[in-house]
């Protein structure tokens, strides 16, 4: 299993637009890819599952993937919550 | 609050009358409005939020649409549920149609109690029978008893 810390970094948190990019991305991967934030764990491929997580702007999030292409899938998704999901921070 | 508030016959539309997504999103609206008599008048309002909502991403997916907002003025959460048994092109993730709506209206401010609701409407989407079963229901009855009998415990 590989792991990473994230902030969420945009203003809003991970609301709409986020979310459904992320989910998106997380589905182009073999990798089961998991965010943990507070002790509840969600299913970054399921976008009713991240909703659940309420993570606000400021939460850190830990990644955990696991699978044929955990790595790329890990790189993958750090860098999509450093780019601020491409919004206005 | 407990998911049981939600558990009514008036919560449930067994028969969405919609052709598109802001049909459905126009059907949830008038249901949550007939339903809850603290966002009466606020139709509109709902109707516009579900839609820009929807427009940034849609929430569809496995055959589920969770078309959710903040709302102002409002002190608890509100929520129905929509059955479309032929299903609905929603955008969803998966590019499947959708069939079943949870609809979850939250007050701007504070509470968190929206995350429960979220949290038990994932338990019961999380059910690989749970679409199909929705979409055979033919009476409200059936559709709360389902959702009784998948709640997590």
């Amino acid at each position: 299993m590989s792991t990473a810390e994230v902030l969420v970094c945009n203003e809003a948190g991970l609301h709409a637009r986020p979310s459904h990019a992320l989910v998106k991305l997380a589905g182009e991967f073999d990798a089961k890819i998991r965010l943990c934030l507070d002790g509840r764990t969600a299913d970054a491929g399921s976008i009713l599952s991240v909703m659940t997580l309420g993570a606000a702007a400021g939460s850190k999030i830990r990644i955990e993937t696991e699978g044929t292409d955990a790595k790329t899938a890990l790189v993958a998704m750090v860098e999509l919550f450093q780019s601020g999901f491409d919004e206005a921070t | 609050m407990t998911h049981n508030d939600f558990l009514s016959a008036d919560a449930v539309i067994l028969d969405l009358d919609a052709a598109d997504r802001d049909q459905v999103l126009g059907a949830l609206a008038d249901a949550l409005v007939q339903r809850d008599p603290e966002l009466a008048g606020r139709r509109d309002d709902i109707y516009n939020g579900l839609v820009e909502r929807e427009a940034q991403g849609s929430t569809g997916q496995q055959g589920v649409g969770i078309p959710h907002i903040k709302l102002s003025g409002i002190s608890k959460v509100s929520m129905v549920v929509g059955i479309h048994k032929e299903g609905l092109d929603y955008d969803a993730l998966d590019g499947e149609p959708v069939h079943v709506f949870f609809s979850v209206i939250r007050p701007e401010e504070g509470t968190e109690d929206h995350l429960d609701v979220l949290r038990w409407i994932a338990g019961i989407a999380g059910h690989q029978d749970f679409v199909s079963f929705a979409r055979q229901a033919s009476e409200t009855g059936q559709v709360i008893d389902l959702l009784t009998e998948l709640s997590p415990a």
